[in-house]
């Protein structure tokens, strides 16, 4: 009566990895998505792994193998295997217009280890075709509704439309995800903003830096306002990832990192540099989905969440998503256990707060303005941050920052409670206090 | 399908239809002023009665809402019906006769210059109905209904208030037989107050139902093309982006996607409101692939793009 028990949408890192999951398990599912192939990573990612440590919710421990990695998702209780080793890195630079590195440098256990994207997918998604999935690629999903039992999904291909059944859905659509918004998930979500990026992968960078991920910000290196990550790539050891962030329309990230690469006080690092590959994405900060789920259709990954799960994040979701839908098909109560699963992993839903935290790491230059940044930088270069015990991830990095720069000697007393504002604001009182910034810089 | 017999011809008509839908199909007019065929059968202006004969019974009926029913024998041009007719029309006439269609009536008919037992009221709205039928069953606002009993019915919004209601479409303009709704758009208006006034832009006015309406601008060429309200509500009942109506209709070409420039990073596919943008393969990359024929020309992935490779003009 239905065309397929399970039909996936979307077959990123969560969506590959429940079609996976599930056909292990004799499901009979369906893979769509839009990309003409799976095994390929067009889309910029963040490339970075948070692991040895609590992270959201979930304790993952690496165990290099030779030429492959095995990853263990502790909590959660499943592993994969990864067929590439991980590089660590150590280090995390943060630069201003002084071009004076403001570093967080650890020495024994790394801060988080760097993967390839495309290498991650295609490996999913052959165990995904060893157990036999079927997929249906360059099929865009226009529409879901629900029917008696189950789900009518309405797609388009080749600009033709078709319609399928199935019992239950998963919905890996992604950030921006068109069934979160068609099913009007969104109608009761806080938009803080639509940030487009653009991303180089280069190889020959000579960045005189010790090797780690550097975020600058500043409008003499940027030319206009914005900010650039670097964050190591594993094609070797001259090898980042040059990313972009920048506000609406969305040719400003273009502009950005040309200049970055070509005019900017850095250029010299990317003499030699050749672009080896080019992606973008469209990112947008959401509240996340509290109850990710409704009668037959669930939404993993991305798509519900604030601002983004990472690769490491999908995975799970994706493996859970599976786990709690066979349950579903058996006739359990699976959604209600992966709403509660979702509502009690992630940071942003346990501590609603974490969301201004994630933030915050990128309001330093807008808050305080560059010549202050630079001032602290040159002060912070005398008194290095004792990193062994600074826990630099995702959602603490700002407070770890904030705390080392407060506790420096000779840092003026409105500077210091600007910073202290700025480490326990929340989101309201910094959009306030962003805003009264911006009408006395126009008078 | 049952088969009925209208003016000594046989005509088979479709199930679950009326007889005037039946004889309409088959070029047989009856003259009407209440019906419409995207409304539901009314029967108020009785203009649409025929002469309907089942088992052996001859009764006079409204076509409109009479079932076309097996065996029946109809006659639609009787002395009988015509004189039914002149009455109605008369009475038309003696309360508004002004609006065009009650003259052609009227003429038709040949009770132009019949003494009249009223004093002439001269008043245009016929009380049809189609006005607020079309605000409840097309629009679905239900801005507007009758209010009052006997002679002093009359359209309104409730309490002769302006109508939060009221979205501004203009479809009982449209439909209305008489054009006793009153719809302007005024390119300019403007505020008056004690001693000074000020520019609003382009505004909408419905004086007979006391509402105003701001009219949108489009982003493109500037001009100003439909109420904001109503855009706004269709909007959000399609679950579209807020950007979605902000070119006005001769605006929305397609834009195209130059495939040199192109990342293939999806971001316009995840962002287009109706789904007009695919993906195709240009060796082992992909490439974004607008379909003219679906693309709306909201043109919101145009600055979406990180690349700035979906273009307007070639």
């Amino acid at each position: 009566m239905f065309d397929y028990d399970v039909i996936v949408v979307g077959c990123g890192p969560s969506g590959l990895m429940a079609v996976g999951e599930l056909k292990k398990r004799g499901v009979n599912v369906l893979g769509i998505d839009m990309k003409t192939r799976l095994d390929k990573n067009f889309r910029s990612a963040s490339g970075f792994f948070f692991d040895n440590q609590e992270f959201n919710g979930e304790f993952i421990r690496l165990e290099p193998m030779g030429d492959k990695t095995r990853i263990h998702y502790e909590k959660c209780g499943f592993s994969i295997d990864y067929p590439a080793p991980m590089e660590s890195i150590f280090n995390t630079h943060m630069v201003s217009n002084s071009v004076v590195p403001y570093t967080i440098a650890t020495t024994k256990v790394p801060i988080y280890h760097t993967f390839n994207p495309t290498t991650w997918l295609s490996a999913r998604y052959q165990k995904a075709l060893e157990y036999g999935s079927p997929f249906m690629t360059k099929t865009l999903v226009t529409k879901v509704k629900e029917i008696p039992g189950g789900v009518e999904v309405t797609m388009r291909k080749d600009g033709k439309r078709g319609k399928l059944t199935c019992k239950k859905l998963i919905a890996a659509d992604g950030l921006q995800s068109r069934i979160a918004r068609e099913m009007g998930f969104n109608r009761m979500r806080g938009s803080m903003g639509i940030g487009p990026t653009i991303e180089y992968e280069m190889v020959g960078v000579e960045c005189p830096f010790p090797r780690g991920d550097i975020y600058l910000f500043g409008e003499k290196m940027i030319g206009q306002r914005g900010q650039i990550f670097m964050v190591p790539s594993p094609r070797g050891q001259d090898a980042y990832r040059v990313e972009t962030a920048a506000q609406l329309p969305a040719i400003r990230n273009y502009q950005i990192i040309e200049h970055f690469t070509k005019q900017s006080p850095f250029a010299p690092w990317f003499k030699n540099a050749k672009v080896v590959e080019k992606s973008a994405a469209v990112v947008e900060l959401i509240t996340p989905i509290k109850v990710p789920y409704r009668g037959n259709i669930v939404l993993v990954g991305d798509g519900p969440s604030f601002a983004e799960v990472l690769y490491q994040g999908a995975t799970m979701c994706g493996y859970m998503a599976a786990v709690t839908t066979e349950k579903e098909l058996k006739g359990q109560k699976g959604f209600d256990e992966y709403t509660q699963w979702w509502n009690a992993t992630f940071e942003w839903n346990v501590n609603p707060k974490k969301m201004g935290d994630y933030t915050k790491r990128f309001l330093f230059g807008r808050l305080l303005g560059t010549k202050t940044m630079d001032m602290l930088f040159e002060l912070a270069a005398k008194y290095p941050l004792v990193a062994e015990e600074a826990k630099a991830g995702v959602y603490d990095f700002g407070a770890v920052v904030v705390n080392h720069l407060v506790s420096l000697p000779g840092v003026p007393p409105d500077i210091v409670e600007k910073l202290k504002f700025l480490r326990d604001a929340d989101m309201g009182l910094m959009a306030a206090q962003l805003a009264k910034d911006a009408q006395a810089l126009k008078k | 399908m049952p088969t009925i017999t209208i003016n000594g011809k046989k005509i088979e008509a479709p199930e679950n239809t009326t007889i005037l839908d039946a004889a309409r199909e088959n070029g047989i007019f009856i003259p009407t002023l209440c019906h419409n065929d995207g409304l539901i059968p009314y029967g108020g202006c009785r203009l649409c009665v025929v002469e309907v004969t089942q088992g052996g019974k001859t009764t006079v009926e409204t076509s409109c809402t009479y079932p076309a029913e097996e065996g029946l024998v109809v006659k639609t041009d009787t002395e009988r019906i015509r004189r039914a007719r002149r009455v109605i029309i008369g009475l038309l006439m003696d309360r508004s006769p002004k609006p065009i269609v009650i003259q052609d009536l009227a003429s038709e008919y040949g009770i132009m210059d019949r003494p009249t037992r009223f004093s002439i009221e001269n008043e245009h709205c016929i009380r049809c109905g189609l006005c607020v039928r079309a605000c409840r069953e097309i629009v679905q606002a239900r801005a507007i209904s009758f209010a009052g009993m006997g002679f002093e019915r009359k359209v309104t919004t409730p309490f002769n208030e302006s109508s939060s209601d009221c979205i501004g479409c203009g479809t009982c303009e449209l439909i209305c037989p008489t054009r006793v709704i009153d719809m302007r758009d005024l390119p300019d208006a403007q505020e008056h107050n004690p001693g000074d006034h000020e520019s609003i832009g382009p505004v909408r006015t419905l004086d007979n139902w006391n509402t105003e309406f701001k009219v949108k601008v489009c982003k493109e060429c500037g001009n100003p093309f439909y109420p904001a309200q109503p855009l706004e509500k269709f909007r959000q009942a399609q679950n579209l982006q807020p950007e979605f109506f902000n070119a006005c209709p001769s605006c929305r070409i397609p834009p195209h996607v130059d495939d040199e420039l192109c990342l293939g990073c999806g971001g316009c596919v995840v962002n287009c409101p109706i789904g007009a943008i695919l993906m195709k393969e240009k060796e082992v990359e992909q490439r974004s692939n607008i379909y003219p024929e679906i693309c709306t020309g909201c043109h919101y992935c145009v600055d979406k793009c990180v690349v700035g490779a979906i273009k307007l003009e070639e």
